[in-house]
């Protein structure tokens, strides 16, 4: 149903001190996780390749090896969702409303709506990493797991049992990223943790251990590991208000490869219904949140 | 994400495929005398006792419904003006109280499940077995004074062809969203009316199981 005179009734009349309702939105956080892109297909791939191996030792006289198992190895797929939300307001209560500065019957909050939508997407890659999504294939398996395929091996960005957030576990992530990504022909790559992403209720551990200049949580003066180790964690944390487990936490590193792409940028129309003279407004827009590299994240999931 | 009980009544979302929704309201009227309170996206049926036109708040059997609430107007006999409301409360009125109801035939509304299991089987992606394309029962709930907004519910699916509601699609976003998973209970599910006022031959063909 359309909003009506009913729904709006007290504005109806004069004398309302105030109008309320909207409140300041939460600043966009999944542009601090996330590249952003423009697309203009409806399905993005990306491919990642295999390059050459170690080189090998030469015998004197003998002949030099040769490693031609260079080529495609997996393709990531991104296809872009359309999201779009409306509302149908009548002409009375447009006409009545004596607040339409406060209650704008052309801006109801579809910004908003569509921001915090997409804070939810955004999220949504986080919160489903342990769950492989054979849309994007890739390199079949989940975005966060203890074996993502390489030529002849594996490696992990995440801990073989799930571990809580603590000194500890912070620096086996840093120092497991730093030791174990590789790329597809085995050779180490330049990978480093530079930011800590959390749901509110870690807050305060991450605050502890990132924010204090000797080792957290001791009566030592020894020097906060979390600093240096591995380069440290130059960005900090970061609080998403929309990642769904209490208890999960994750790392971004240095290497690019989550990925907002924008098909169709938001934007907002209305119309006049001609036979009900109501109002119609909506808003649409075109995007995706995918992933091409998961050396990208480094995750773990415990559930308490 | 197992999704929690949180019942908001019918929301209308758009019209069926093909149709340009314009939230068009139908007005009907309300006895003076009717002491039941009804909410904003409440069911609404025909008063049956009499051949009067009244609608009243619907409740779960297969009587036909007639479109669901949208609010209200009526003289207050305590503040002797009209009174405009987005639920009719059940009193205070003087004379008929005029009801806005959305009636067209194809409208699709959101509609929480309670804990009969009228999920889907399988995977998200891949569906064993579901509810959509069954015909469904409502329960009328508690609805809010405060808010004034529905507590009305589905409260199961079958065969019955003169069930009120046909389930058409499962909510599925946006992730993480209450009653976006569509393999717990208390999911979000889209109806269309099955056995309504304006709908050709009242009921549909015969339902799946």
């Amino acid at each position: 149903m359309a909003v009506n005179l009913s729904a709006i009734r007290d504005l109806l009349l004069p004398g309302l001190r105030g109008v309320e309702g909207k409140y300041a939105q939460i600043p966009t956080q999944w542009d601090k996780v996330f590249e952003t892109t423009n697309s203009n297909m409806a399905l993005e791939r990306t491919a990642e390749m295999r390059f050459l191996g170690l080189a090998q030792l030469k015998t004197e006289g003998g002949a030099v090896q040769f490693d031609n198992n260079a080529g495609e190895r997996f393709i990531y797929n991104q296809e872009h969702i359309e999201i779009g939300l409306g509302y149908a307001i009548t002409r009375k209560a447009i006409d009545d409303n004596l607040y339409k500065t406060q209650f704008a019957p052309t801006n109801l909050g579809l910004v908003e709506s569509f921001a915090q939508t997409k804070e939810i997407y955004g999220a949504n890659l986080l919160n489903t990493a342990t769950t492989y999504n054979s849309a994007i294939s890739g390199d079949g398996v989940a975005l966060c797991s203890t074996a993502h395929p390489i030529d002849g091996a594996t490696f992990a960005n995440r801990p073989s049992t799930d571990v809580d957030l603590n000194e500890a576990t912070l620096l086996n992530a840093m120092i497991s990223i730093r030791q174990n990504f590789k790329d597809v022909a085995g050779l180490k790559v330049f990978a480093r943790g530079r930011k800590l992403v959390i749901p509110p209720t870690l807050e305060p551990i991450a605050s502890r251990l990132t924010k204090t200049e000797l080792r957290p949580g001791t009566a030592d003066n020894d020097v906060n590991a979390i600093h240096t180790t591995s380069g440290g964690l130059p960005e900090g944390y970061l609080v998403m208000d929309f990642l769904t487990s209490n208890y999960a936490w994750f790392l971004l590193t240095n290497i690019k490869g989550l990925v907002h792409m924008k098909r169709v940028p938001y934007e907002m129309d209305m119309q006049v219904d001609f036979t009900t003279d109501n109002l119609l407004v909506k808003g649409y827009e075109r995007y995706s949140f995918g992933y091409y590299n998961p050396r990208a994240l480094w995750g773990s999931f415990p559930t308490s | 994400m197992a999704n929690t009980a949180a019942y908001f009544g019918f929301q209308p979302v758009g019209l069926s495929t093909g149709a340009a929704p314009n939230f068009s309201l139908t007005q009907r009227r309300i006895a003076s005398g009717n002491s039941t309170a009804i909410y904003r996206g409440d069911p609404v049926m025909p008063v049956v006792s009499s051949a009067n036109g009244y609608i009243t708040q619907g409740a779960a059997g297969t009587t036909r419904v007639d479109g669901m609430f949208g609010g209200c107007e009526y003289l207050s006999v305590s503040q002797k003006r009209i009174v405009r409301s987005i639920y009719g409360p059940g009193s205070d009125a003087s004379g008929d109280v005029l009801a806005y109801v959305i009636d067209a035939p194809g409208s699709r509304f959101k509609v929480q499940a309670n804990g009969s299991s009228m999920v889907v089987t399988g995977s998200t992606t891949a569906w064993t077995s579901g509810p959509v394309g069954q015909y469904a029962q409502f329960a009328i709930g508690t609805g809010s004074t405060s808010t004034g907004i529905s507590g009305a519910y589905l409260s199961g699916v079958g065969t019955t062809v003169t069930y009120p509601f046909i389930v058409l699609d499962m909510v599925q976003d946006p992730p993480g969203q209450n009653g976006t998973d569509p393999t717990t209970n208390y999911n979000f599910l889209i109806v269309g009316f099955n056995n309504e006022i304006l709908r050709s031959n009242g009921a549909g063909p015969t339902g799946i199981s």
